[in-house]
């Protein structure tokens, strides 16, 4: 198992949206939720220390449909949001989500994500890594 | 019914239908098919068909004409409900029809309250799927934003937030059945 480690405040968390999310090129706020139940409940982001933007965008269903954007730790943490690395180890294939694999680069976001103001916030503080749009390879 | 000059004024026809009468009652035009004998005439009487928006048949909510915008964004919402479980890939969930009919009647009310209360229309909103089932309902523009929060669960309260970009914020929940309307309008009305 890879150990948790402390994410420093200038690191980027990388967070995929699919394209259904986007309205206009607007991205719409309700697309900030955390996913999963009790210690596993967070909004899942990727540690650049770990990962790329292009490995975020490969690690779910259909990547093609989907973008990147990025948070700055920092930015997060004064939201009062927690942000958490959550490495996993996946042994064996999931039978209905084959796409999800290990992945030491798993951060959790914790907290009021979903509270409209936070959500707004959220809005204000990401960046673009790659559009939906934008082809695979 | 309103009055306009043809030579002055642009006018965006209701999809819904209208028909152009002159001042004297001589019917010239309806949906866009010319009738009767064409005349000089600068200023006509325009009657509009409220907008409706239908669901399986059942009209759901029902506008004032000058509400076009809002009615053709609500229009638009339909395809939250065309939404199907784990739509984004990430687990998201199927957006309930209750939902979404409280999330519009409550849009409709408030711009015909606000009407009715100030002639003004308001902004139109974007009608949005929200986390977890809900709907959201966000006004944006360069000098305010408010987002709305309708739940899942209609037994919950909305909530919202609203600000300038700056210091003047807004934020709280109510019942969106039954509330102080004022409240919203504060935001609307002041930036």
């Amino acid at each position: 198992m890879w150990p948790v480690e402390k994410i420093p405040i200038k690191s980027r968390l990388f967070y995929r949206i699919h394209e259904t999310w986007i309205d206009e090129g607007e991205v719409n706020p309700g697309v900030f939720q955390q996913r999963g139940e009790k210690t596993k409940k967070g909004m899942s982001t990727d540690w650049e220390k770990y990962s790329s933007p292009q490995q975020s965008r490969l690690r779910c269903k259909n990547p093609r449909k989907n973008g990147v954007i990025n948070f700055i730790t920092k930015d997060l943490r004064g939201l009062q949001l927690e942000v958490i690395h959550s490495p996993f180890i996946i042994n064996e294939p999931i039978k209905e989500k084959p796409w999800i694999k290990s992945n030491r680069a798993h951060t959790n976001v914790k907290g009021d994500v979903e509270n409209v103001k936070i959500r707004l916030q959220l809005l204000d503080l990401f960046k673009w890594e790659i559009q939906p749009s934008k082809p695979l390879n | 019914m309103i009055g306009i000059h043809l030579k002055t004024n642009e006018f965006r026809f209701p999809k819904h239908g209208y028909q152009i009468w002159s001042k004297n009652s001589k019917q010239f035009f309806k949906n866009g098919k010319d009738y009767g004998i064409r005349k000089k005439a600068n200023e006509f009487v325009i009657y509009e068909e409220n907008p409706t928006v239908t669901l399986k048949n059942t009209v759901t909510i029902e506008l004032p004409s000058r509400f076009y915008e809002l009615d053709r964004e609500v229009e638009n919402s339909k395809y939250i409900l065309a939404l199907e479980n784990d739509w984004d890939d990430e687990g998201s969930v199927a957006y309930q029809e209750a939902t979404w009919k409280k999330a519009i009647q409550f849009t409709s009310n408030y711009a015909k309250w606000v009407f009715d209360e100030t002639s003004r229309v308001i902004p139109t909103p974007k009608i949005a799927p929200g986390p977890n089932g809900s709907i959201d309902i966000l006004w944006k523009s360069p000098n305010y934003r408010l987002l709305i929060n309708i739940p899942d669960n209609l037994k919950k309260q909305a909530s919202f937030y609203g600000d300038n970009y700056s210091t003047d914020t807004i934020e709280g929940t109510f019942n969106p059945s039954n509330f102080n309307q004022g409240l919203l309008l504060t935001i609307l009305n002041l930036y």
